[in-house]
């Protein structure tokens, strides 16, 4: 019998997770990672590791295809490019406080696609091979430019057999005009709400006037479309979080049933402003505690809510085939699948990458609308695409699962080849995958309810996390 | 000068060079050198014996894991990109 390699960690005193390349998992005790690395396995061991599919007996044989057929799901395809995100104009009429995107006043001049560039734009799209195609518009505040989307939507809707359109507008200003231009099927609304409104407040809009505004807007779009159509996104600064409870219970009230909590950003303008000393402790405490009342709050919900990305974790944890979600992918591809267009007509990889670049950083950008994608750039970014030769992730037992973030590791270090457990990348998701096996060995049954919900599936069964006793 | 010397089986021998390549990145602060069948550790400030004992077995387990798959890495990636 041939034994796939297994990685290990700790969970506690006496236990370890375990894994294959293909992501199959168990616990164990640490005995057994003795009798597996001394060649000493038991007849149970052997017949354990057989039945969950880490062995083999011959290279052809079903056990061998089944695994190989596993990890090649695990392995993420690049993709033809059918997400553009667009940034029409950087003007936007608030000035939040830890800026994710890089704004410029509403009446600046100079930063918005002037005519030959739209006509750029759309030469771009009118070039791409899918009959399918996704449009983000973004900002600034992108519907101050509601000419630019209108122009841009005819366009796709014309072009391709399906288009779909994410406006992510603050919810701050919104005509008549906007809102019939918002209310199409294809169009979804992507906004950002803070968890309380004295946090949205105090970070985002400032006067009570703005605030106001904001609230009348986001009610009136969710009257008017319901949740499916709209959503939102909390932005927490990790030394002035709101209560987990009270953010929860203003989601769930107003139909959301997911929240993204996103840390504010390294990135962008918020690097000017923010102290991160001691940050990430924070976040990790607010986090932990923030799934603890989801848990709960789930136990009685009719309607449960998910935190998404923990929710992506132990999709991918769980299932392979989960490659959408570009924070977190393996290979992940830049420039591939998805790419972003500046106001100036700049290409850039990721969101992230515009923004470093923007702050002076380092240029990411990998081409223009006038010479199309740097073919070169994209080679160098994306020789370091994936984790499978990463010497320290050839040892991690999160390797199936997680992968890599090169503009992260740039905007942070500018390098790429650091121990890999020293970048905020790895140690950000080492806690997140801990907190994901932790609640999958979990036996509380609120536990439970929660991952089935999360999973998007009836009842979250024990064999779906085996031990082997 | 703190000093231990962490032994090991013979089984783990092979796999000594490649972890303590690693585990020198992984612990700058410490003088890890390969001496007869164990490994010895110096510092000049005090350590956690228990927990850099158990790091070291780790590290020679995981080098001899990787070293040891790889003729099933192989088999693997003919199989799913052809031969």
């Amino acid at each position: 019998m041939k034994i796939w390699p297994l990685q290990f960690r700790s969970i506690d005193s006496s236990h370890m997770v375990f894994t294959d390349d293909t992501g199959k998992f168990f616990k164990a005790s640490t005995k057994f990672l003795e009798r597996y690395a001394t060649e000493n396995l038991s007849v149970d061991d052997t017949i354990f590791l057989q039945q969950n599919g880490h062995a083999f007996l011959n290279f052809d044989d079903f056990q061998f295809v089944g695994f190989a057929s596993r990890w090649i799901n695990r392995v993420s395809p690049v993709g033809d490019l059918k997400y553009v995100i667009l940034v029409p104009t950087l003007r936007c009429d608030l000035k939040c406080d830890y800026c994710q995107v890089s704004r410029v006043a509403k009446k600046a001049r100079g930063f918005d696609w002037s005519e030959a560039t739209l006509r750029q734009v759309i030469s771009f799209l009118s070039n791409l091979s899918p009959t399918e195609v996704k449009i983000e518009f973004q900002g600034g505040e992108p519907l101050l430019r509601l000419d630019i989307l209108k122009t841009i939507r005819s366009f796709c809707r014309q072009r391709f057999k399906q288009a779909e359109f994410v406006v992510c507008t603050n919810l701050q200003e919104v005509s008549d005009e906007a809102w019939e231009f918002l209310s199409a099927d294809d169009t979804q609304i992507s906004t950002s709400f803070d968890g309380t409104n004295h946090h949205h407040q105090k970070r985002r809009t400032i006067s009570d006037t703005q605030q106001e505004s904001f609230e009348e807007n986001l009610g009136l779009a969710l009257a008017r479309f319901g949740s499916e159509k709209v959503s939102a996104l909390p932005t927490i600064d990790p030394l002035d979080p709101p209560e987990p409870s009270e953010l929860i219970s203003n989601y769930a009230s107003k139909g959301f049933r997911t929240i993204f909590l996103r840390k504010v950003n390294f990135q962008g303008f918020a690097r000017k402003k923010y102290s991160f000393e001691g940050a990430d402790r924070h976040w990790e405490a607010f986090y932990r505690q923030f799934i603890e009342e989801l848990i709960t709050y789930n136990m009685t919900a009719d309607k449960p809510v998910e935190e998404f990305y923990l929710s992506h974790i132990l999709r991918r944890i769980v299932r392979s085939g989960h490659h959408n979600h570009v924070d977190l992918r393996n290979p992940n591809w830049l420039g591939k699948d998805y790419v972003v267009i500046d106001h100036d007509g700049k290409l850039y990889p990721t969101d992230e990458a515009r923004m470093i670049s923007r702050v002076g950083q380092i240029d990411l950008s990998v081409g223009d609308l006038e010479n199309g994608l740097d073919a070169e750039t994209l080679h160098s970014l994306n020789s370091e695409a994936s984790n499978f030769d990463d010497p320290d992730c050839v040892h991690c037992v999160y390797k199936p699962y997680c992968g890599p973030d090169v503009v992260d590791d740039l905007s942070r270090y500018g390098r790429i080849d650091l121990p890999r457990h020293e970048t905020d990348h790895c140690q950000r998701h080492m806690f997140l995958f801990d907190l994901a096996f932790e609640l999958i060995f979990s036996e509380n049954l609120a536990v439970q309810k929660s991952l089935a919900n999360w999973l998007d599936i009836s009842e979250f069964n024990q064999r779906l996390a085996p031990v082997l006793s | 000068m703190h000093e231990i010397t962490i032994s090991y089986e013979d089984i783990l021998k092979p796999y000594v060079k490649d972890a303590l390549a690693r585990l020198g990145y992984i612990f700058p602060e410490l003088d890890l050198v390969s001496s007869g069948s164990g490994i010895r550790v110096r510092s000049s400030n005090p350590f956690d014996e228990l927990a850099l004992k158990k790091e070291i077995r780790y590290a020679l387990y995981r080098s001899k894991i990787r070293a040891e798959g790889a003729q099933n890495r192989a088999a693997l990636y003919s199989s799913v990109f052809g031969k």
